[in-house]
């Protein structure tokens, strides 16, 4: 009887976030630089006029943000839970991890040493950057007889995203016309000024979706290795097929959403924490929470970033950067005990 | 380590067994290591030697006999100019800058008994960078307006890092996770700043943040050498406190060290000596950490800061050499050249600590 009424508890929270999702979305359709009162929004939806200037806004500007701001939220997110789920380890996400800063490295080569310039070739590279990042860092973390080590583990993502960083700029240094490109990429924006990026999310819509195919498919497999090794095996799951198809979903979400919107870190770290804390249940509900929550953080950071300076604005990245420290520092404060 | 053995009536007693020497004087005694004393000298040598390579080689090369002929003073005008204009400086910084390094890292690896909390990796180097940047960027300021804002930077970060993450007492894993996370976020307003700089500043903090010893001038110079004699005193000194406190914490306050007191001088230590590094050459990358771990795999089991530093030393002026030559006729940063060492240096380190269950 109770458990009826946990689930029901759980779906109601699910709809909240979906509507509190709606509402965001809206609210990042109408605020920024040239604001556009909520029924102009609602007007330029059902009933777009060429002629309004606020519609044209919208379409133009505000619309391919938001698609773009979903497509990352989403991503990263649910790159966040699957690597914290697959690593045991609370802090792990795909920027913490140097999966992100992996990605943006091999884009940064490809458009230098290959000349790539499709988002198609673009999110392929980011694909195989992060697939390097992400093995590696498994791999990193099984080697401690099939526990990770909390700390090992950070530190390890810690020495990827400064390598890959500093080879970023290595590449920069010979290429000096793509540093003002690269400068307004690395911060993790979400908005190119024309709305070419929305465009080029359709590009990499396979990579995304396969990327969230193999997380639906591995959450019962990730759910049985909660348990441990041995149950999982007994319940019929192979631990190492799980594993390796967990590492592809990171790897290959990680890898779109950089290709998109460029490296932004912390965004996994923080909703999977949350929906874990708001919505709780199993891990498939947890999912379908992080799916919802992700894109109502990453599009807040993108708000907040356009209202929070008098001129100009703040990229999304930067403001998860900010927020996501401050989080790190308080769940780390929160470990009992740190492992090492 | 502190076995007292032997007939303590000596003066003199050597047991290289346990690989210490002891000296004894009415009350005072010393304690040194063989080990570290040859590993000392033979790196110093081989910094003498790659320090003379590298001022032969470059771009114009000169020859060893040149390089006598310019010391007696019967050089020609442009080996003179290349030599102690461009080369001596260069390397001069380079071996200040890697003792300052190794150094740090060193302190911090101690301290966090850790050998992966390299200041790089836990955010105090991007204190640096953002105190530089900010001055840089904002203020518009340069030469030791520069170092200013690398040394606030620094302790400001720093001191985030220690404010968030005492908790009752200070807990080295903490330290170093919430170093990480707060270098995360340090590196994002430096990105952050160079979108609001206009592109020539931003070409040249981009290039800078590399690490490189491009840009040494008098003003660097001038620092280092007013603070290198007091580094190596200090280095010296920490090898020897420090030594006791790996016999964990409890049996080193036993033994009268005073331990929040040494931590913090030793962390002031190592953070004027990361300015003073970055300030020189930049944030290059992992020479901080690489040269503790080499230099103690050479010696043993003893902290051996004086040698880190030296390592240290080392390592940046060969990088250098490296970065200049490789390419040539191009040359690359010395940052590069470190980064991608320290990458393989890290994989390495990694698959032997993977054989052990502890870091």
């Amino acid at each position: 009887m109770s458990s009826e009424i946990y689930r029901i508890n759980i779906k109601i929270k699910l709809v909240l976030i979906f509507t509190l999702l709606t509402f965001v979305a809206f609210l990042a359709l109408a605020i920024g630089a040239q604001k556009v009162p909520f029924f102009e929004v609602w007007k330029a939806i059902a009933a777009f006029d060429q002629t309004d200037s606020n519609h044209i806004i919208v379409s133009t500007l505000r619309v391919p943000r938001l698609l773009v701001g979903l497509f990352a939220g989403t991503a990263l997110a649910i790159a966040g839970l699957i690597s914290q789920t697959l690593l045991r380890n609370g802090l792990a996400d795909p920027g913490i991890l140097g999966i992100n800063s992996g990605a943006a490295f091999m884009v940064v080569l490809s458009i230098w040493l290959l000349d790539f310039s499709a988002p198609l070739e673009l999110g392929m590279a980011s694909l195989i950057g992060a697939v390097i990042s992400t093995a590696f860092i498994v791999s990193m973390g099984q080697l401690g007889m099939g526990r990770s080590h909390a700390l090992r583990l950070i530190l390890i993502g810690a020495a990827l995203t400064a390598i890959f960083g500093a080879l970023t700029s290595a590449v920069l240094q010979f290429s000096q016309e793509s540093v003002n490109v690269f400068r307004f990429w690395i911060v993790g924006s979400l908005a190119s000024g024309d709305g070419s990026q929305a465009a080029q999310i359709i590009y990499l819509l396979p990579i995304y979706s396969l990327g969230l195919g193999l997380a639906i498919f591995s959450l019962r497999g990730l759910s049985a290795l909660q348990l441990g090794e041995d149950l999982a095996k007994s319940l019929g799951q192979s631990p190492t097929s799980i594993r390796f198809l967990a590492l592809l979903s990171v790897a290959s979400l990680a890898g779109a959403a950089t290709a998109a919107v460029g490296p932004i870190g912390f965004l996994g770290l923080i909703v999977p924490h949350l929906s874990r804390v708001l919505v709780g249940g199993s891990l498939g509900y947890q999912f379908i929470a992080t799916l919802l929550t992700g894109p109502i953080m990453l599009l807040a950071a993108d708000i907040l970033g356009r209202i929070i300076l008098p001129v100009g604005e703040v990229q999304a990245g930067i403001v998860m950067a900010l927020i996501g420290g401050l989080f790190f520092v308080f769940v780390v404060k929160r470990m009992k005990v740190v492992i090492t | 380590m502190l076995r007292i053995f032997g007939k303590s009536r000596d003066k003199l007693a050597v047991n290289l067994g346990s690989q210490y020497v002891f000296y004894r004087c009415k009350a005072f005694s010393i304690r040194f290591y063989p080990r570290s004393l040859l590993v000392g000298f033979f790196t110093f040598f081989s910094l003498l030697t790659v320090s003379i390579i590298s001022l032969c080689l470059g771009e114009f090369p000169i020859s060893l006999k040149g390089l006598m002929l310019l010391f007696v003073g019967q050089g020609s005008e442009i080996s003179e100019f290349i030599i102690f204009q461009v080369r001596v400086p260069r390397i001069l910084a380079g071996a200040i800058a890697g003792f300052c390094l190794g150094l740090s890292g060193a302190i911090f690896q101690t301290l966090t008994r850790n050998p992966l909390a390299s200041p790089d990796l836990i955010g105090i180097t991007v204190g640096a960078s953002l105190g530089a940047v900010v001055t840089i960027v904002l203020i518009g300021g340069n030469g030791l307006q520069v170092a200013f804002g690398a040394l606030i930077g620094v302790i400001l970060v720093t001191g985030s890092i220690a404010v968030l993450s005492w908790q009752k007492r200070f807990d080295a894993n903490r330290f170093v996770l919430v170093g990480i996370g707060i270098g995360l976020a340090g590196m994002a307003c430096i990105d952050f700043l160079l979108t609001r700089a206009d592109i020539m500043r931003a070409e040249n903090a981009y290039l800078w943040l590399t690490g490189s010893l491009n840009a040494v001038d008098k003003t660097k110079l001038d620092l280092g050498f007013a603070l290198i004699l007091p580094f190596m005193g200090s280095a010296t000194w920490l090898s020897a406190k420090l030594d006791t406190l790996d016999l964990g914490e409890d049996v080193a306050m036993s033994l009268g060290i005073k331990l929040v007191p040494l931590q913090i001088t030793a962390v002031a230590i190592a953070l004027i000596a990361v300015t003073c590094a970055v300030f020189i050459a930049g944030p290059v990358a992992f020479i901080a950490l690489a040269s503790g771990p080499i230099a103690r795999s050479l010696i043993g089991k003893s902290p051996a800061i004086f040698v880190s530093a030296l390592m240290g030393s080392f390592i940046l002026v060969t990088a250098d050499l490296a970065a200049r030559m490789l390419f040539s006729p191009t040359e690359i940063s010395v940052g590069i050249l470190t980064s991608v060492l320290g990458g393989l240096f890290i994989i390495w380190l990694m698959m032997g600590q993977a054989k052990k269950v502890v870091v």
